[in-house]
């Protein structure tokens, strides 16, 4: 046992020789020897026994435990970026070299993606800034994550749209519109990457300038909160009724946005059993309100007739309005013309009634009612005087198609400004002009101000208010505060109105209204009670209130809300007033529950 | 397929993993899956130990992963599938450490402050020394002591521990991951090793530390 070799000195061998005999990679031979040297040297035993000690505190070390679902998620996000990356090699190769391996990584992919049943959920881990993947795979992963972001921040769970599914409350829309039909539900981004690539590349510009800013939002969001997105779009897209619940989610967020903020924001802190009854409640409340197809009939005849009216008195509305409404109105498009057009006429009639000129005869309101539905037509023959009776027709209409219009369907019309679509446009755009609230750009804008603009005690005596109270003091300050801006930006560029997108129908009427009402017409009859007390601050260099039509009889002094409709938020903020100043209107933010609706 | 199927059959008996990594080749989505699952968990635990971070170790694993099943139709069994996938792994880390690097983002050759502060190997040089009050280390704290030890080694001192203390692989093994000879190994490992016990051999013989290190 003997050895033949003299013992080994220099230290950093001595170490070797024992973290190599203590790791089993000695030689037998060498082992030996080192064996020995351990039974006669205590000091290389307990340089021995540290090493052994200290590499056995390692186990300490602790083993990562990848959830469940990682794997899944890894098979997933491996296809997705596998087949990424071979779309762009496959460009790349010569053609006989193609086929073969596309067909077969395809077939694997697809099978992959089917045992997994989900894809989406990749994105949780590709969108982490890590290896820095290519942003291409990552787009692609993240697709329908980025498609649903406006709608994913509505909901906190999988489960919370699983109830709302079983509830049956989103299975169809609330806002169907008779013709109109309900806005597309875009489905579900296909899961394959052959799908996802196809659907980026049928995007329109605008649409994939969209997408670019979806992305950017995602990526600017605190990661928990990306990460919750994330995995909410994973939960959904492995649930086996996902497209089912996908659909109710866009209902349901759709429906949300029709929502005045504070009501939203009270639905976001309710626990999710909480939430859904008191859901189940508001709807409830709004289904009486759904649209009937004959309503949207008559609203659409009314619009016609009004336009044609309009038209038939162009010149002088035209040469009725001031000359800077003048000029622009020359400058307009087509379509803008004859919303501005169709303004004007109704601002007149408003404020003049109907037997100035442009004059609306008796038998042109006779024409208007024989196109109308019966049960309408008998209203209107209630009262006698043809005001009055375009003031039923009004309140008619816009108690059944104020409540359901949301915000995005609103966009949706605008943006498709094809001119052989101008009539069916035109009419939820006078919808819009009509409607006694405006929802969800200014509530934003109005929550904005509360948020950003005010200080924190004026926040907290706020909140102190009851609810109502508490909308109606938010709007006024958030009016007074716009009034100031404006005083201050015509003081400081009387002549700079060029940024104002919305000369159109405020320039049309510049005078002080008679009675020095203020903004806002279309409030909740308590507003309005309140109305003559914070008057003068609303009552700033523009004038007066314009709203159409007063359920309460037309009034003079009370025309159309300043803004030409929709239009006006594609080039602004709403509450931009423009030159009719605060009078015209607040773009009311939420309308609140008494201006939901706009009548009774 | 250029492989002879002799050679490739000798590794399905010695290695099952190289058998599914054959049926990846062939397109078998299900054997993918079972490597993934069977091989999740060891790569994160290295490459999470190696790279400081569980995301990122999570990113690196998927692109391993991903290394793997692109190059699934080159694949040719000539060595322990482990090895093989560890070399993809080793590769995928030190790119991952180039480009950050470059972008001056986190230092993955350790984590800047660990469980014991800011300068956790100040403190244990200085427990070494025998210098400081001491008391009694529960397991958590022991944890984090190996902890910061680990992440005090360099990168491929770390690597080469790592995969003979978690994946039990041989210097050869070792060596082939990263491209080293087994005498190569051998020295590397000894000095990882040396340094180990410098740093917890106090600890070991005391079985306390500094009272003064509480985190």
């Amino acid at each position: 046992m003997t050895s033949t070799r003299p013992p080994i000195t220099d230290p950093e061998k001595v170490r070797e020789e024992i973290v190599a005999y203590l790791d089993g990679e000695l030689s037998a031979e060498d082992s030996r020897e080192v064996e020995e040297r351990l039974a006669t040297d205590p000091q290389f035993r307990s340089q021995l026994q540290q090493f052994e000690r200290a590499w056995r505190l390692l186990d300490e070390l602790p083993r990562t435990e990848p959830d469940a679902k990682l794997s899944a998620t890894t098979v997933s996000i491996v296809a997705v970026r596998a087949a990424d990356e071979m779309q762009r090699e496959r460009q790349q190769w010569p053609r006989q070299y193609v086929r073969g391996w596309v067909l077969s990584a395809g077939s694997m992919l697809l099978a992959l993606l089917l045992g997994f049943g989900m894809v989406a959920g990749a994105a949780a881990l590709l969108s982490r800034a890590g290896v820095a993947p290519d942003a291409d795979a990552r787009l692609l992963a993240d697709l329908p994550l980025l498609d649903n972001l406006d709608y994913y921040q509505q909901i906190d769970s999988v489960d919370f749209l699983r109830q709302l599914d079983k509830s049956g409350l989103f299975v169809t829309a609330q806002w169907e519109l008779a013709g109109a039909d309900e806005l597309p539900l875009t489905p579900r981004i296909g899961p394959t990457p052959a799908e996802r690539q196809a659907w980026i590349e049928g995007l329109s510009p605008l649409q994939k300038k969209q997408l670019a800013e979806k992305r950017e939002r995602l990526e600017s969001l605190a990661p928990e909160n990306r990460k919750r997105l994330q995995e909410l779009d994973r939960q959904l897209a492995a649930d086996p009724r996902a497209e089912q619940l996908h659909e109710v989610l866009i209902r349901y967020a759709r429906w949300l946005m029709t929502l005045p903020p504070d009501r939203r924001s009270e639905l976001r802190g309710l626990k999710p059993d909480e939430r859904l009854a008191r859901v189940t409640a508001l709807r409830q409340q709004t289904a009486k309100k759904l649209v009937r197809p004959q309503v949207m009939a008559d609203f659409r005849t009314v619009a016609e007739w009004t336009l044609a009216q309009a038209e038939r008195s162009e010149a002088q509305v035209v040469a009725s309005l001031p000359e800077r409404a003048r000029a622009e109105y020359k400058k307009a498009t087509a379509p803008a013309r004859r919303r501005l057009l169709m303004l004007a006429t109704l601002q007149h009639w408003q404020r003049n009634g109907f037997g100035h000129d442009p004059a609306v005869s008796p038998e042109a309101l006779a024409e208007l009612k024989q196109r109308l539905s019966p049960p309408l037509r008998e209203q209107m023959d209630k009262t006698g005087k043809p005001e009055e009776q375009w003031n039923v027709l009004a309140k008619s209409l816009l108690s059944e198609i104020g409540p359901v219009l949301p915000q995005d369907i609103r966009r949706k019309i605008e943006a498709g400004g094809d001119a052989t679509k101008q009539s069916p446009q035109l009419f939820p755009l006078l919808a819009e002009t009509m409607l006694t609230r405006r929802t969800s750009a200014t509530d934003d804008e109005l929550w904005r101000y509360f948020h950003e603009r005010m200080s924190k005690d004026e926040r907290d005596n706020l909140q102190h208010l009851p609810r109502e109270e508490f909308l109606q003091e938010l709007r006024v300050r958030y009016q007074r505060a716009k009034t100031r801006e404006r005083a201050a930006a015509l003081r400081g560029a009387p002549d700079d109105l060029s940024d104002r997108p919305d000369l159109e129908s405020p320039g049309f009427d510049r005078g002080p209204p008679p009675d020095g009402r203020g903004p806002d017409p279309h409030g909740p009859p308590d507003f309005d009670r309140r109305r003559p007390e914070h008057g003068p601050e609303h009552g700033g260099p523009g004038g007066p209130g314009r709203g159409f039509p007063r359920h309460d009889g037309m009034r003079r002094g009370e025309g159309l809300p300043e803004h030409g409709g929709p239009d006006d938020d594609d080039d602004g903020p709403p509450e931009r007033g423009g030159p009719g100043g605060p009078g015209g209107g607040p773009r009311k933010p939420g309308g609140g529950p008494g201006g939901r609706g706009g009548g009774p | 397929m250029a492989l002879g199927e002799s050679s490739a059959q000798a590794y399905d008996l010695r290695d099952p993993d190289v058998r599914l990594m054959l049926q990846v080749r062939d397109d078998d989505a299900a054997a993918f899956e079972e490597l993934v699952l069977r091989y999740q968990a060891r790569l994160l635990t290295v490459l999470e130990h190696l790279c400081g971070r569980r995301d990122l170790a999570e990113d690196l694993a998927q692109d391993v992963f991903l290394r793997v099943y692109r190059s699934r139709k080159r694949y040719q069994p000539g060595a322990k599938f482990s090895t093989w996938l560890f070399t993809i792994a080793n590769n995928v880390a030190s790119n991952a450490r180039r480009s950050m690097s470059r972008r001056r983002e986190v230092n993955v050759e350790g984590r800047e402050s660990g469980p014991m502060g800011a300068n956790p190997l100040d403190q244990m040089a200085l427990a070494a020394s025998g210098l400081m009050p001491t008391r009694q280390l529960d397991k958590s704290e022991m944890r984090d002591i190996v902890n910061v030890a680990v992440s005090a080694l360099s990168e491929r001192q770390r690597l080469a521990v790592l995969l003979s203390k978690f994946e039990d692989m041989s210097y050869a093994d070792i060596g082939e991951v990263m491209e080293l000879s087994p005498q190569a190994v051998k020295s590397l490992l000894s000095r990882a090793r040396a340094a180990l016990r410098e740093v917890l051999t106090p600890y070991l013989e005391t079985g306390e530390r500094p009272a003064s290190n509480t985190p």
